[in-house]
């Protein structure tokens, strides 16, 4: 197809599992998704949901811990980077796909100047000198809104606010301008209104170099803001896929339509209660057998409880994975959310 | 809502943090987390603060229940200056206020059954009879939805929300008057989140609870309180009813903090964005003046100068901007003017 | 950070103090006197008392304590009971160099055999070399000073004759003392390294770094070993103002004319006016270390934490 060359990353089946005392522990399920040039996609979920392994496993950094990839593809420009050497790997991370962390606080070395962090970058993916890989540094710092930054460059992380130092992390994933960069809760540990200035920032630099974005968050304020098509993650697997738009509008799982409604909005008011979510996400040890949303699902059905539902194309796709949807093919009543069942 | 009876009254509230430094470690400076700080609460009712780190609003709630030993000022509860008691006395009034913290995990004794935390907390109190004492507590842990079964579990048998739930079955084991919320949903996934803040709801309804709910989260705030108050750097920006603080922001910094907020309406109606530009200045250098004017974008030549007064937007909405002194200020239509 | 290094300094003023006053009770609280050691088994009531006016011991305790600080001040720490020698001149002049020489020489060879051991160790975690280096490590540590120079002795000098068994000043002298101090420091650096490099490896900016396309080498040795490596600049200084004051056992044992040896000499021989001043230079290299120390551990941590 002529539109495959747009594709930058394709993961197919990918499975991660972690390998401890109590056993195995599939982070990531079977996760398939693609990403276009210039497209920015949302992978949303709550803790224990798998988006951040399923992260962290693009880039193969799982090193350090028990998690290995035990299937599946991760095509980034038709080349599978399961089967690349680590040698291979590391000309690829920094350089053709980058990582913004979480934590701006502790992602940052303590003791080596924001400029050198930024410039070794630089040094190790291009052939530069010292000195233009400095000079090259500082102007990362004045892209990124720093201002000053031939003097922050010569400072240390602990000199900088929060705020500033997401903006040199995300100086240090842009400087080799890669076609792919994964943010992973870029904003979680930050006050709103410098989250707002960090997420604008993130937009524009997209926009500019015309890469692809995966933009990793529990909060779908974030997903609503920056993404044009978003993935919903329920224990290690997507449940549903949709163009953001569509998504907000008309939910087709019945998880998504629980997180939606139990997210109390600025922006309405309400005297009634929550929506709620019964119950809690399952151990990750003891998954049920069917459907993995069914223990906590209004419209659970007996099939629900035996055999974990296929993630169906409803059309152009708008992927869910729900029997409710493939059995009826109807809409689920959105209304069934409205009598929260005590607490 | 408002207009019942007054529960707690702070006034002139100042907590100062003092900085150590020079050759014999004298203090050199304060970091004045709590500036001059004056509310009240009214019995039933939720207030809210709500503000970025930084802003102070934590150390209020530590200052009331003398966690922290306030500089100045005085909280007036059922009639009664707190800062002015014994430790003594002080104790015993801990029954009529609680707190709730964020971090259910580090507040709970990992030693103890939940009987065990929720027993000693009523024997610290002398609250009610020993003998009918487990039932009183399996009938706690039935209103906060814990299973009869957990009684004898261990903190670390539950999880996160669970454990909020300990931690308010044992404040409310004292049937105190006031809970202090401390972010008491803020490290919760958003559907446990509403499963807590409804919970927090009802008990409300059930008990006649006051609640004075500490939160960043403009959401949380929107759906659980009556009024709100909104604070920077140590001070109080905006005092208001929740209606007009969301519909009607007074302060610009209201204002802007409703907007940094990401919507998650699905289209359409894309509201305009201010995005504030710089980080919140040092609480120990404060800037003169309103704390605001460095980051605000309608700021004017009076606002280094002087601290403004609180002006009266609307009924119910009291706000420290000079730019009220001539009344209330439209900021969506200002910004359409001005267009920043 | 001047500051700190002024209040650091002068925080050694009363713990010098302190030192001199336990030091100068010593002599006050040892059974025996010292007037009588000075003049000799054979001596008369008499003479002792003679003695005791010259040395001062009839002057109430204090008076004495002020003499006994103002003659340190200036440098004068009175002369061997024995050898009739300044005490100044013999620490300075004969014994200090040699000591200062031999813990120079151990606390190099723990450094490097630690940082070694450590590095390699932490990086190959849990592999059968890591467990067996862990396991070297744990015997350096357990076994006492005075039987590993013995062992060493019984093998490279009495069984193979390689290396002398005592004295100091060529090459070939020093190694064994060298070693027998060497590796209790470098298991103790051992075991710090790996376990501060392991912990700083779990940290989220070594995440960072290999997200870079860092490789293992650049992120072990610039990111990782620099900040695992704060924490042991301590213990190395520590383990210096050790082996500075003197080692006591293998200056014994290799008969090393050092500050350990002359300490253990004149407690045999009774020797209070030499013990005290022994003992009071001793001390102040000991506070003077542990302050340098301080400071610099403060200088290289600065820009980890202000606070």
């Amino acid at each position: 197809m002529e539109k495959d060359k747009d594709i930058v990353l394709q993961v197919e089946n990918l499975q991660t599992s972690f390998f401890t005392e109590d056993g195995e522990l599939k982070a990531v399920n079977d996760v398939s998704f693609s990403i276009e040039k210039g497209q920015s996609l949302g992978i949303v979920g709550e803790s224990g949901s798998g988006k951040s392994i399923t992260s962290l496993s693009i880039l193969r950094l799982l090193t350090g811990t028990t998690g290995k990839i035990i299937g599946g593809k991760i095509l980034f420009k038709g080349e599978d980077l399961t089967t690349f050497s680590e040698k291979k790997m590391q000309s690829i991370r920094g350089n053709r796909i980058s990582m913004i962390f979480q934590e701006p606080m502790t992602s940052l070395n303590p003791t080596i100047t924001i400029g050198e962090q930024i410039a070794e970058v630089i040094r190790g993916h291009q052939k530069k000198d010292r000195k233009s890989a400095w000079e090259d540094a500082v102007k990362m710092l004045s892209g990124v809104g720093i201002p000053e930054p031939e003097k922050r460059a010569k400072q240390y992380p602990f000199q900088l606010s929060g705020g500033m130092r997401q903006r040199v992390m995300i100086a240090i994933a842009i400087s080799c301008q890669p076609e792919l960069l994964i943010a992973d809760e870029p904003t979680t540990a930050l006050d709103v209104t410098i989250q707002a200035q960090i997420l604008s920032l993130i937009k524009k630099i997209q926009r500019r170099s015309g890469g692809a974005l995966v933009m990793i968050t529990h909060d779908l304020g974030v997903i609503a803001e920056t993404c044009d098509a978003v993935a919903v993650m329920y224990c290690g697997k997507i449940v549903e896929y949709a163009s953001v738009a569509e998504l907000f509008e008309s939910p087709k799982h019945p998880y998504t339509m629980g997180l939606l409604n139990s997210i109390p909005s600025h922006e309405t008011d309400s005297e009634e209660d929550l929506y709620i979510i019964d119950g809690q996400v399952p151990s990750p040890y003891e998954l049920p057998n069917g459907c993995l949303f069914a223990p906590r699902c209004p419209y659970a059905k007996e099939i629900c409880q035996n055999a974990l539902p296929e993630l169906l194309n409803l059309y152009g796709n708008r992927l869910v994975r729900c029997h409710m949807q493939q059995t009826e093919g109807r809409e689920l009543e959105h209304d069934r959310w409205k009598s929260p069942s005590g607490s | 809502m408002t207009g019942g009876k007054v529960l707690l009254e702070v006034k002139n509230l100042k907590q100062y943090f003092p900085i150590k430094g020079g050759l014999i470690g004298r203090t050199i400076n304060h970091v004045k987390a709590v500036d001059d700080v004056s509310f009240t609460v009214h019995e039933g009712e939720t207030l809210s603060i709500v503000g970025e780190s930084g802003s102070g609003k934590t150390t209020i709630g530590r200052s009331i229940i003398r966690l922290e030993q306030a500089n100045g000022g005085s909280v007036i509860f059922d009639g009664e200056d707190l800062l002015s008691l014994s430790n003594r006395q002080m104790r015993k009034k801990r029954k009529d206020i609680q707190i709730i913290f964020q971090d259910p995990y580090a507040s709970l004794n990992p030693r103890q059954t939940v009987y065990q935390i929720i027993n000693e907390a009523m024997n610290i109190q002398g609250v009610g009879n020993k003998s009918e004492r487990r039932q009183d507590i399996l009938n706690l842990m039935e209103t906060v939805g814990l299973g009869a079964h957990q009684i004898d579990l261990h903190p670390h048998q539950f999880s996160g929300g669970q454990r909020q739930r300990i931690g308010i079955a044992r404040a409310l084991s004292v049937r105190p008057k006031l809970i202090i919320c401390d972010e008491a949903v803020s490290a919760l996934d958003v559907s446990i989140q509403a499963q807590v803040l409804n919970l927090l709801k009802k008990l409300q309804r059930k008990y006649m609870l006051t609640y004075l709910f500490i939160s960043h989260d403009l959401g949380v705030v929107r759906h659980i309180s009556d009024r709100i108050i909104v604070m920077y750097l140590g001070k109080i920006m905006e005092v208001s009813g929740k209606k007009d603080l969301f519909e009607t922001p007074g302060h610009p910094y209201t204002y802007a903090l409703l907007s940094s907020i990401p919507s998650t309406k699905p289209t359409g109606e894309k509201k305009e964005r201010i995005i504030l530009h710089g980080d919140m200045p040092s609480p120990i250098t404060p800037p003169s003046g309103c704390p605001f004017h460095t980051r605000c974008p309608y700021a004017f030549s009076a606002c280094d100068k002087t601290l403004p007064p609180f002006y009266e937007a609307r009924e119910n909405q009291q706000v420290s901007c000079h730019l009220l002194k001539k009344g209330p200020v439209d900021f969506t239509e200002l910004r359409k003017a001005e267009d920043f | 950070m001047l500051i700190f290094i002024v209040r650091r300094l002068l925080q050694t003023i009363p713990v010098l103090l302190g030192v001199s006053l336990v030091v100068f009770l010593m002599i006050h609280l040892m059974p025996g006197c010292p007037a009588r050691a000075m003049a000799g088994e054979a001596a008369d009531p008499a003479q002792i008392e003679i003695m005791r006016e010259q040395m001062g011991l009839n002057d109430p305790v204090l008076v004495q304590y002020f003499r006994f600080i103002s003659r340190a001040l200036t440098g004068d720490l009175g002369t061997s009971v024995v050898s009739g020698r300044s005490v100044v001149d013999e620490i300075f002049e004969a014994r200090f160099a040699i000591t200062f020489h031999l813990a120079i020489l151990g606390t190099l060879t723990a450094v490097v055999l630690g940082l070694i051991i450590g590095i390699v160790s932490a990086t190959m975690k849990d592999s059968f070399l890591d467990v067996l280096l862990m396991l070297v490590a744990l015997f350096g540590l357990s076994i006492p000073n005075f039987w590993l120079a013995i062992l060493l002795i019984i093998e490279f000098s009495v069984n193979r004759g390689l290396l002398p068994i005592v004295g100091w000043g060529e090459l070939n002298q020093m190694i064994l003392p060298t070693l027998t101090l060497g590796i209790s420091g470098a298991a103790i650096i051992a075991r710090m390294t790996r376990a501060n490099l392991l912990d700083v490896l779990s940290q989220d900016y070594i995440r960072t770094a290999r997200a870079k396309g860092a490789g293992e080498l650049i992120v072990i040795y610039k990111h990782a070993l620099r900040n695992a490596l704060i924490p042991v600049i301590t213990v190395v200084g520590l383990q210096f103002g050790g082996l500075l004051t003197g080692a006591i056992i293998t200056e014994t044992v290799f008969a090393i004319n050092g500050m350990g040896r002359l300490i253990m000499q004149s407690i045999t021989q009774r020797d209070v006016i030499m013990i005290q001043g022994t003992v009071l230079v001793v001390s102040i290299l000991f506070v003077a270390v542990n302050a340098i120390v301080d400071i610099t551990y403060r200088l290289v941590n600065k820009r980890v934490d202000l606070n």
